[in-house]
């Protein structure tokens, strides 16, 4: 995933109980997931969450079926790397060992292939775009869930990819013409503000909101980053409640909207969910995918009760698939 | 934002079409899917998808796929539109064996046999027949005109 915007270079400490960690050091040591340690009430197992947050990520390279069929990338991922493993999962999708660079490939020049997160696909594809619709990305650099929507799609329709960021539109657009994506427009426009159409154009929205990126330590080499600062949280967290209620503006009546974080924090979650009017959307229940394994949105958490529906949101713990760490809810517009 | 006249039509798709189906071969059907756009003040011009429209009151950077960047000059493709569409060439195409791929992706001369029409433009392909970009010949001299920052090594992450 990617850097918050802003940045998050907060020295606060976190409120957080350790109690639940054996191994959690002593009060000299560096612990390298400090900022994680509120959430071990949360999990099955607080031990195995804080150990595998450590490890390094399993690079997941996927086919591009606008340029490459299951059988013919299966053979080329099998030809560059003998030791891939195919995502349990998700068909056209495999694991490589962290030191492989899929990126020297010649198939990443040709867009067969592309290196996507792994516990960020089904969310991607939980927005069920499809051929010929009307689909907006409004948090979509570097593209890795614009390019999902845009297979769902077979390339056909509009998908609109935007980003606040126009340092990342130069990312975003590169994914989109490798992968060979024609039926997308980038706009540049903050999307708490995206325009408003009467009536909406959007049967789909996919709000991928700017978090704390919690979710994301395998990424950066085990972990050592600072906590989150409570003020750069509720900043945060304004933006994050201001985006998903103007995706609800944006999809037509009956439409689906996607609420995505990379992070564990429920303040970024089902807070920002149970913000919104009841009587505009509801949370759908949600059926993974055969050997993807989830756990359920949080109904209370630090004295706060949410809506009930926030039950159907889902977040993906890092210890559970071998994952990243995410959060995901599928709502529609009433 | 920055301020940018809205996308239309291109109105000859022929610019595009002509140029290609005379050196690859590539049947302009193979756009029947697909329309051609230019902002008017703009020098560049786009492919999107047939069905695709931007949706009244945007103003995008960029719409579908980059063609070219010189309206009204020689007209030269960008990669990513070759590889996209390149597949369907039949003519100047040559297919690059495994080890001759590695030495182009590093922008090195590759020595090959002749193509159709020998000096000029060719449609570069791997092994298996997915497109890489646009080389140049001369004499059996084949080199590189895919983007410098598309050297192996891009495309990671
Ligand atoms: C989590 S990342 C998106 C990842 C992307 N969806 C993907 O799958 O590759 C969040 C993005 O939101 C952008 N962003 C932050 N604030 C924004 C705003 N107010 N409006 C639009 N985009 C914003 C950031 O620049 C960043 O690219």
């Amino acid at each position: 995933m990617t850097a918050p915007h802003g940045g998050d270079d907060g020295r606060g400490r976190p409120s957080g109980d350790r109690a639940y960690d054996p191994r959690a050091p002593g009060p000299d040591a560096v612990d390298p997931v400090e900022h994680l340690r509120r959430y071990g009430p949360l999990v099955d197992d607080a031990g195995a969450f804080f150990a595998c947050a450590q490890r390094p990520l399993p690079r997941v390279v996927i086919a591009n079926p606008l340029k490459t069929t299951l059988a013919e990338a299966e053979a080329r991922v099998r030809a560059r790397c003998p030791e891939a493993e195919p995502v349990a999962w998700r068909p056209g999708a495999w694991r490589l060992p962290p030191e492989v660079l899929p990126g020297r490939w010649s198939e990443f020049i040709t867009g067969m292939l592309h290196a996507q997160e792994e516990a960020t696909i089904w969310p991607g594809e939980l927005v069920g775009a499809q051929p010929g619709e009307t689909v907006l990305d409004l948090c979509a650099a570097p593209g890795g869930k614009t390019a999902l929507m845009a297979w769902g799609m077979g390339d056909r329709g509009t998908l609109v990819a935007n980003d606040r960021e126009f340092g990342r539109l130069a990312g975003l657009r590169r994914t989109l013409d490798r992968l060979g994506v024609t039926c997308a427009a980038v706009t540049h426009l903050d999307a708490a503000r995206f325009p408003l159409a009467d009536p909406p154009v959007f049967d789909r929205v996919l709000a991928d909101v700017p978090c704390t990126c919690e979710g994301t330590t395998r990424k950066q080499k085990g972990g050592r980053k600072a906590p989150t600062r409570d003020a750069y949280r509720r900043s945060i967290v304004h933006v994050q409640k201001a985006i998903l209620r103007r995706a609800i503006q944006l999809v037509k009546p009956g439409g689906v909207v996607v609420y995505a974080t990379c992070t564990y924090a429920p303040e970024e979650n089902e807070a920002v969910l149970d913000a919104l009017d009841p009587s505009q959307a509801v949370i759908e229940p949600l059926t993974p995918p055969p050997g993807l394994r989830v756990a359920p949105g949080l109904t209370a958490w630090g004295g706060q009760y949410f809506r009930p529906d926030v039950a159907h949101a889902v977040r993906l713990w890092p210890h559970h698939n071998d994952t990243g760490g995410f959060f995901v809810a599928r709502l529609r517009r009433l | 934002m920055r301020a940018s006249d809205a996308f239309e039509r291109l109105p000859d798709a022929e610019v595009v079409t002509a140029p290609l189906a005379y050196r690859f071969g590539i049947d302009p059907e193979t756009f029947a899917g697909h329309r051609f756009w230019h902002r008017p003040s703009a020098k560049a011009i786009w492919v999107a998808a047939a069905e695709a429209e931007v949706p009244e009151g945007l103003r995008p950077e960029a719409f579908g796929m980059l063609v070219s960047r010189m309206k009204g000059k020689v007209f030269k493709p960008s990669t990513v539109f070759i590889q996209r569409f390149g597949a369907a060439a039949t003519r100047n195409r040559y297919a690059l064996t495994d080890a001759q791929l590695d030495v182009f992706l590093r922008r090195a001369p590759v020595t090959v046999s002749p193509v159709d029409d020998g000096d000029g433009a060719v449609l570069v392909t791997d092994a298996r027949g997915h497109v890489l970009g646009l080389g140049r010949l001369t004499g059996a001299e084949l080199l590189s005109e895919l983007p410098k920052s598309w050297t192996l090594g891009h495309g990671d992450g």
